[in-house]
């Protein structure tokens, strides 16, 4: 099953047995270990897992940009069929930006402080047979589309005279002006007020429907998978522990990780509950476990999980957990609760 | 909360600004000086006992209003009663003894603590500023305190750099308790930290209030953590408070249009129930060139006429829970 997904052609990325490895100090520190997911065309696809458990490291791989320390011992990344990997450096260049376009977190170290923002609209167009005016009227229209107010006025300005919200929107202005098969967004949103993270979270989502793209969407926060994602990976020591569409993660989590992420989490239903804290702490990447990397701090561990790492398994058409008694959990409650049939 | 409920804190009319350098120029054509009205006219009692927590957007006064409160800031006007005594004009040296009633843990885990100094020697400083305990009982205490945040005795001889992020907010925590104060003040204090370890953190001041009858001041912009930890929430937009209640009141009631969008800002966890269009456009206006009116006007979907003439005054609209909107009057 899991294969005939791989083989769809509605593919736009495929990321097989992908693994990532730092080095540091002496040490090898397995960031990523064995992802595989897809994404189809017009789809948005989640990360979710705490911090430093790899959902950085693993969007950076699929564009290669990866720090000097990092290497990828195995893994294969096939970009409308073509492995991203064995790219020479050119064409590389001509997908990152033009095909794949990223935002970061902080849009300040993202964009130039030097120039202008029509300037750097402008060079998302180079190599384009695009005249001056048509680059100008696609800027502008671009601006327009995220929501900036003026943007005959705004082209002309540096990024510091641009609020927070407005700097994230300009981020995701220029991103887009390329037009983009693919968006890999980490974290969008993370440093943003509610209400502009509100308003960014619906503009993705209507560019995307409007232009058809896909997006690889990176977060620590549950609400905002919720929001946007169709199909989500919880994350955890560098490995995919269960993936599945969202309506199904939130409803009925397999893997005991991921039930413990929904049992800490603060949401009106637990005003007068304790919140259950995940015991123990992540294990350091460069000693992970033999076994199970969830096992020093599961409550399902047994013996066979400490000697044997669990392979992703498909529970249901769709949905994949990494554990040897996810059947344990099979009537578990989520964050939200689901009628039979409905999904 | 019941009529009779004691005041631990009360805060009248406090203003405080922070004056923007003037560029030469400016000086020598006579500008008038600027100022960011960071906490402007703020009227708020806060309970014994109580978790009261302080919601609202990035630069809306928050930190500032905590800050001031507790004098770590001069206010510009206003008064400050605290437990029944009057701190606005103490200078430093008369309120160096009343410093111990009132406590701040902050946000960030890692650069609150000085990294040079174990946990150990950092609690036994402040026994004995404050003048907690004999020295001969300072070691005990020390044992005391770190069990009750839950840190293993060990933890005396270590280093902050040694902890994870949740057990070093444990310190801050720990070290903030040991003069047993009478108000916490937590400054947005699990916004840096991973879901895991924010549980522990929200459980712990949940269990530390009710033990030791703690009045906690909880700064947030996390309205889901608000829920589930406070009492009641105050509302503040553009260095004002506009909406004040219980819990229940803001969350299922909320008067204020501004509260009504932050609920509905925050992403809902159920997947089905999606938005197209945001609650809200357009940002905050600076807190320098506040327009006459209510401050919410601009952005406000019921904006009347007078909305950006007069200001609303804040008004109780049913019995503890106030609002300040020209739609209830
Ligand atoms: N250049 C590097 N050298 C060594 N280790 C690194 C390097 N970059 C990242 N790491 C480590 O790899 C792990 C994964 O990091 P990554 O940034 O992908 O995490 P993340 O899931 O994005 O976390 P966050 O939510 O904090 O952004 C972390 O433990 C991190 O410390
Ligand atoms: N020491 C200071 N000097 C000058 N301006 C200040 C100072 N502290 C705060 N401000 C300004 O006062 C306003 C309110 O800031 P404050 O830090 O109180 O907001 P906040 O609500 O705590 O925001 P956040 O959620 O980002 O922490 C902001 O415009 C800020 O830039
Ligand atoms: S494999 Fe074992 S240790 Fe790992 S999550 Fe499942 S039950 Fe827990
Ligand atoms: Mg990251
Ligand atoms: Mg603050």
């Amino acid at each position: 099953m899991a294969k005939e997904i791989i083989k769809d052609n509605d593919n736009l990325l495929e990321v097989n047995n992908l693994n990532v490895r730092f080095y540091s100090n002496g040490r090898e520190m397995k960031a990523v270990n064995g992802v595989t997911f897809n994404i189809k065309k017009g789809e948005t696809f989640g990360f979710v897992g705490e911090s430093g458990c790899g959902k950085s490291t693993t969007s950076r791989a699929v564009i290669r940009l990866l720090a000097e320390n990092a290497k990828v011992p195995e893994g294969e990344i096939l970009y409308n069929g073509t492995d991203i990997l064995k790219l020479s450096q050119d064409k590389l260049r001509k997908i990152r930006g033009k095909e794949i376009g990223m935002i970061f977190q902080e849009p300040m170290t993202a964009l130039n402080p030097v120039l202008t923002i029509k300037k750097q609209v402008y060079e998302q167009f180079i190599g384009t047979s695009m005249t001056n005016k048509e680059k100008e009227e696609r800027a502008i229209e671009m601006l327009r589309l995220v929501g900036i107010p003026s943007p005959e006025k705004r082209l002309k300005e540096y990024i510091h005279q641009f609020s927070g919200g407005m700097r994230q929107r300009a981020m995701i202005a220029t991103t887009l002006a390329a037009n983009p098969k693919l968006l890999i967004a980490d974290e969008p949103t993370t440093a943003l007020d509610v209400t502009i993270q509100d308003q960014i979270i619906k503009l993705i989502n209507k560019i995307k429907k409007q232009m058809g793209m896909s997006v690889l969407l990176i977060t620590h926060d549950l609400g905002v998978i919720s929001q946007m994602c169709d199909r989500v990976a919880v994350m955890y020591a560098g490995y995919f522990v269960e993936t599945a569409d969202t309506l199904t993660l939130f409803a009925k989590p397999r893997h005991p990780y991921t039930k413990g992420l929904i049992d800490a989490l603060p949401s009106t239903e637990k005003k007068n509950s304790s919140l259950m804290p995940i015991k123990g702490t992540t294990p350091s990447l460069a000693e992970l476990p033999k076994g199970c990397p969830f096992g020093p701090r599961c409550p399902y561990c047994e013996d066979k999980c400490v000697n044997e790492l669990p392979e992703m398994t498909e529970i249901e058409s769709g949905h994949m957990v990494r554990c040897h008694f996810s059947y344990k959990l099979k009537n578990a409650s989520g964050l939200i609760s689901i009628e039979e049939g409905e999904q | 909360m019941s009529e009779e409920a004691k005041k631990l804190v009360e805060v009248k009319h406090l203003i405080k600004h922070f004056p923007i350098p003037r560029k030469i120029t400016d000086v020598l054509t006579n500008k008038p000086q600027k100022s960011v009205k960071a906490v402007d006219d703020v009227t708020l009692d806060i309970y014994s006992d109580e978790i009261l927590a302080l919601v609202g957007e990035s630069g809306c006064g928050k930190s500032s209003f905590a800050r001031t409160v507790i004098r770590l800031y001069d206010p510009d006007s206003g008064n400050i009663i605290m437990d029944g005594k009057d701190i606005t004009k103490l200078s430093k040296r008369e309120l160096r003894p009343l410093k111990r009633n009132s406590q701040m843990v902050f946000q960030d885990p890692y650069s609150s603590l000085n990294p040079r100094m174990m946990v150990g020697d950092m609690l036994k400083e402040e026994f004995i500023y404050h003048n907690i305990c004999k020295p001969e009982e300072v070691d005990k205490k020390i044992s005391d305190i770190l069990e009750k945040v839950g840190l293993s005795q060990d933890a005396k001889d270590r280093f902050p750099s040694e902890f994870s992020g949740g057990q070093r907010q444990r310190i801050g925590i720990a070290r903030a308790l040991a003069v047993n104060p009478k108000l916490l003040i937590a400054d947005e204090p699990v916004s840096a930290l991973d879901i895991s370890i924010q549980a522990q953190i929200l459980n712990l001041l949940k269990e530390l209030q009710k033990e030791y009858s703690l009045t906690i001041l909880f700064i947030s912009h996390n309205l889901n953590v608000v829920y589930y930890i406070a009492d009641r929430v105050a509302v503040m937009y553009l260095g004002k408070i506009v909406e004040l209640g219980t819990t229940n009141d803001i969350y299922e009631n909320p008067l204020h249009p501004y509260t009504d969008i932050l609920i509905k800002s925050s992403p809902n966890l159920d997947p089905r129930k999606r938005e197209e269009a945001p609650a809200i456009n357009g940002n905050p206006p600076s807190p320098i060139d506040i327009p006459p009116g209510c401050r919410f006007a601009k952005r406000c979907p019921f904006a009347m006429d007078i909305c950006h003439k007069e200001l609303p005054e804040l008004k109780e609209i049913t019995p503890g829970h106030t609002c300040a909107c020209h739609k209830y009057s």
